[in-house]
């Protein structure tokens, strides 16, 4: 559990960003507002835009939007809000985008599982795992017997499946 | 190096696989000197807990010698002889911090994932399904040991290893399951299951107090290990659990039932045919009969402890009767890092002798055998310890 202040400090420190955030290749920050981001897409796809902080309140919340030119729209949200004592920081994130080449690659986004909203909550639990323990919990590249390639298949054979899911959980979940 | 792999349904291999590495700060790896088969692998062998992949490693009973630490592990050093618990836990998370390790929030690669369906990720476990993350386990020559300033628990030299293995997991269920039967004087338990689980928790709730434990199963051998340790035993192809158990406590049902089969009980009857169709069909992963025998025998305002494991859904569960006689349902993961501490010193001191349940000590080459008389419950298998180094040669030296 970390304060609200540690919380906004770390997420402040733009650069670092892209040690929680999977497809974020890197992150520049060219002035004290202003921040040049570049994306890992799917199949190499690579996108990249500038941020400006447009509101940034110390220990509280910091909201951006892409400048004007920019090949992606977007702007976003996180806030911090903090719980009674030993309950931790409730950390928020919004999001609003619109990727470059609009509705086509948001689909080919959602076929491959990398919708807006489950990076959001990929980025989340990274962020809590790096804050809390200084490390991302991870198994990709670990030892491995023979026959992997049923399925899932190349990188992502460690991840679970929406499929895996419903076993467990029943097929009403989203 | 030589590891148990996963390959499908009742297909387990010793393949050879790269050795493993420190992959994080956090990370030591540890060279196994024992590992056990776990009756919840059996879960996995016979492909009824979901989530596994082909070339799994599996195995979440383990210990060993310390042979490479990370950068941030201070408290372990190469030498060190170690228990690890099967799960992971951070020990920084609000879970950990309250002594919940096995609600761990940051262990579990797969969290985001698990999260829609589980409302929290469950934390990582070694050797078992992707659901709790994936990690290589320890049936293998060697393993990685993420986390390793939390969970190893350092043992003394001079103990044998089979005193001392099963604080991994199957030491500390036991006790957690019997725990959370809250046992008070003049109790008596009612224990489903005389495998390694069930035996462990017997022995504990004899030494929280119980006054009497009644052991059900139908393996002979299994029922004559429960006698061992104390209790009285019902066979359940040979007499009615429901009528022995009311009979042996006057009519009011025992105080505790205590659950130490899980999703595949094998059921009786017809509604035990209808289960194992309904599971076969994905209609429920898992089989309920003892928690249908446990909730209509349990006396009212009584426990039902359940440590057997359970993956997903089940059909036909009788909610009412349960809230109709108050019964209060304790479950989950057991917390090792909790009990570990304790548990050796009992080990020690000499209450506890865990090690009495051991009837199989092999070589990790014979794992497929070992598995599969371990399954069908033959040759008088209750446990087995597999001993990674017993054929000559332990692999080569790890690359960390």
């Amino acid at each position: 559990m970390r304060s609200a202040n540690d919380l906004y400090q770390a997420w402040r420190n733009l650069e670092d960003l892209p040690r929680f955030i999977d497809h974020l290749h890197s992150v520049e920050q060219i002035s004290p507002t202003v921040s040049r981001w570049v994306t890992k897409g799917p199949f190499g796809q690579e996108a990249t835009w500038e941020a400006e902080i447009i509101d940034d309140r110390p220990g509280e919340r910091i909201v951006w939007r892409t400048r004007p030119g920019s090949n992606v729209e977007s702007a976003g949200t996180i806030s911090f809000d903090p719980l009674s004592p030993d309950r931790g920081t409730i950390v928020r994130v919004s999001l609003e985008y619109l990727p470059p080449g609009g509705k086509v690659v948001a689909a080919f986004g959602k076929m491959t599982g990398d919708d807006a909203q489950g990076q959001v909550r990929n980025a989340l639990h990274r962020f809590r795992q790096v804050m809390e323990t200084g490390e991302v919990a991870v198994v990709k590249g670990q030892s491995v017997g023979a026959g992997r390639d049923d399925g899932a298949g190349g990188d992502d054979s460690e991840r679970m499946t929406d499929s895996d899911v419903r076993d467990v959980a029943g097929k009403d979940v989203q | 190096m030589k590891a148990v792999c996963w390959r499908g349904t009742k297909d387990v291999r010793v393949e050879e696989v790269p050795d493993p590495k420190i992959m994080n700060p956090r990370d030591a790896v540890v060279r196994v000197t024992s590992t056990a088969i776990c009756g919840s692998d059996l879960h996995l062998y016979n492909n009824v807990f979901k989530g596994m992949r082909k070339g799994d490693i599996i195995g979440h009973e383990f210990m060993g010698e310390v042979v490479a630490v990370g950068s941030a592990v201070k408290n372990l050093k190469e030498g060190d002889r170690v228990v690890v618990p099967f799960h992971l836990s951070c020990g920084a998370c609000f879970f950990c911090k309250m002594g919940e390790w096995s609600a761990c929030d940051n262990t579990n690669p797969n969290a985001a994932e698990i999260e829609p369906a589980f409302g929290g990720p469950v934390p990582g476990m070694f050797g078992y399904t992707h659901i709790t993350g994936g990690y290589a386990g320890g049936q293998a020559e060697y393993v990685r040991v993420p986390f390793a300033d939390v969970g190893p628990l350092k043992v003394p030299a001079g103990i044998p290893d089979e005193k001392v293995l099963f604080l991994s997991d199957i030491l500390p269920t036991g006790w957690f399951g019997a725990e959370n039967c809250g046992v008070r004087p003049g109790d008596t338990v009612a224990v489903w299951g005389c495998g390694p689980v069930g035996l462990l928790a017997i022995h504990s709730l004899f030494v929280q107090g119980a006054e009497r434990v009644i052991a059900i199963d139908s393996v002979p051998e299994r029922l004559e290990k429960a006698r061992a340790f104390g209790a009285e035993t019902v066979n359940y192809e040979a007499e009615s659990i429901f009528e022995a158990l009311h009979d042996a406590t006057g009519g009011r049902g025992p105080d505790a039932c205590l659950d130490a089969v899980g999703m595949e009980a094998h059921g009786h009857g017809v509604m035990g045919a209808i289960d194992r169709v309904k599971q076969a069909l994905k209609i429920e992963s898992d089989r309920p009969a003892v928690l249908r025998q446990m909730i209509r025998v349990c006396r009212k305002a009584g426990t039902i402890s359940l440590i057997g494991a359970y993956s997903g859904m089940v059909d036909t569960f009788p909610i009412g009767i349960a809230f109709n006689k108050g019964l209060k349902f304790r479950m989950g993961q057991t917390p090792v890092h909790r009990y570990n501490r304790l548990l050796l010193e009992k080990i020690i001191e000499g209450t506890l002798r865990p090690e009495s349940i051991i009837s199989h000590t092999l070589p990790l080459d014979q794992a497929p055998k070992a598995y599969e008389i371990f399954e069908k419950q033959q040759d008088g298998c209750t446990k087995v310890v597999f001993k990674p180094g017993m054929n000559g040669r332990q692999a080569a030296p790890v690359d960390a």
